[in-house]
């Protein structure tokens, strides 16, 4: 049985570092931005990556991506706020349309659904 | 940080030790302090201040999650003969759903069931399954496209041949995929399956029950091709366990069940055996209670089963 309630559950990508893509274009490497809260018994998140909208998604994190445990304090106001996590994808192809959804695993080690699939189109960095 | 591993995985450990003490100590043996498997020291021997290279081949439950093996050192060390190594892990399934289950439901004779269940991976572009490693006789097992189309989707379909034993049968599929992990794929079986008459709930829980009180729970008999219910003996397995008969209708009959936990002081686990006086084949309905003692809060936390994904079951050749 699930004993988390995930109410915040964005996924936004935003630029990361420049890398040098082609001898005439940089483009940044895809990052993942996420938060959730109402973690307790969440293991840590899954990301699934794709060339197109409808798949196959495969997943690209080895390991999971930890949950912050240190968020065990009885205090609401701390409890309420949304931890935030972030996941480079260095195995893309910077120039190249991905999509991206997300996973929580629970210390049960059961998946659910955390986000949508969302696109992140090439970025070209301004040099 | 726990060890990630998928079931079925083996990972081979390595952990360094370094000698404190003042004498040389000798490792005899590296053990699991539960199950199978062992490990090495290298070198045997160690000097003080020397470092050695404790090797473990670590095997991991089947159960998804979060646990710890433990692994025990045996030296020589007269002040400490045993040390102990902690191995943390987290297991997962390659699978989705991560949990599964192809319930049959109930089956009479002349009766096939079909069960399907869609299986997903993400971690290869398609998923097959090649082999079916086992199953039970009564079950012809097969592995189709999914409906959506999708390369790491596979349905698997199975279908009732025969008529499983009388009873509650819990059995397994074992399949063998084309992945790197968590290679064998074991979904869960369940059929009840009855002659001429059928039973509900089967098997039977009174949950927990406060020290003191009685509970009751209603078993309900029904007569597979619509005659009169016709009940020889009922034993019940317990001094704790009182039935009464009450007629539900046509081919129909409610057993009343109450359970007086001041006769069952640590709880119940029994069959409860009904015999019908035109049919031979007598039912035993497992039922289980626990006893909650006094001045122990308990809370009933209902069916803890629901993330756990049940194959679409159809009957294809319904009886009366």
């Amino acid at each position: 049985m699930t004993n988390w309630i995930l109410l915040a559950s964005l996924l936004v990508i935003a630029p990361a570092k420049a890398e040098k893509y082609g001898a005439a274009q940089s483009y940044s490497i895809p990052l993942l931005h996420w938060s959730s809260k109402h973690e307790k018994g969440v293991y840590g998140y899954i990301i699934y990556r794709a060339s197109r909208a409808n798949g196959p998604f495969l997943r690209i994190n080895k390991r999971v991506v930890p949950a912050v445990r240190s968020v065990k304090s009885a205090d609401a106001t701390v409890a309420a706020q949304p931890n935030r996590y972030e996941f480079k994808d260095e195995t893309a192809d910077p120039a190249q349309t991905y999509y991206y959804y997300v996973d929580v695993i629970s210390t049960t080690g059961l998946k659910q659904g955390l986000t949508q699939p969302v696109r992140r189109d090439p970025r070209p960095v301004k040099n | 940080m726990p060890v990630e591993v998928y079931r079925g995985d083996t990972r081979t450990l390595r952990f360094e030790v370094r000698n404190t003490s003042s004498r040389t100590i000798s490792v005899s043996k590296v053990f699991p302090r539960k199950g199978k498997g062992g490990g090495t020291v290298e070198p045997g021997s160690l000097a003080p201040g020397a470092k050695g290279l404790v090797t473990i081949e670590a095997t991991f439950p089947e159960a998804l999650g979060e646990g710890q093996v433990n692994y025990l050192v045996k030296t020589d060390n007269p002040d400490k003969e045993t040390e102990l190594l902690e191995v943390n892990y987290f297991v997962q399934s390659a699978y989705e759903p991560d949990l599964m289950l192809l319930d049959l439901g109930d089956i009479h004779p002349g009766q096939r069931v079909r069960s399907t269940l869609e299986v997903e991976t993400r971690l290869a572009p398609e998923l097959r399954f090649d082999k079916v490693l086992s199953k039970p006789d009564w079950l012809n097992v097969e592995v189709k496209p999914s409906a959506g189309g999708s390369d790491q989707s596979r349905m698997v379909v199975a279908t009732t041949t025969g008529q499983p034993p009388i009873g509650l049968n819990t059995t397994e599929i074992v399949l063998e995929s084309n992945l790197a992990s968590d290679r064998v794929l074991h979904i869960p079986v369940v059929v009840r399956s009855f002659s001429k008459y059928g039973i509900s709930p089967f098997p039977l829980t009174f949950g927990g029950v406060p020290e003191g009180q009685d509970k009751e729970r209603t078993l309900r008999v029904r007569k597979f091709d619509g005659g009169k219910v016709q009940i020889k003996h009922i034993e019940t397995g317990s001094p704790a366990l009182r039935v009464k008969q009450v007629e539900c209708g046509k081919a129909c009959v409610d057993l009343k069940l109450d359970f007086d936990s001041m006769k069952a002081r640590g709880g119940l686990r029994i069959a409860l055996t009904i015999s019908f006086v035109d049919d031979d084949v007598s039912l035993a309905v497992p039922i289980d209670a626990l006893v909650v003692p006094i001045g122990v809060k308990s809370i009933e936390l209902g069916d803890l089963d629901t993330l756990t994904v049940r194959g679409k079951t159809e009957i294809l050749e319904p009886g009366k």
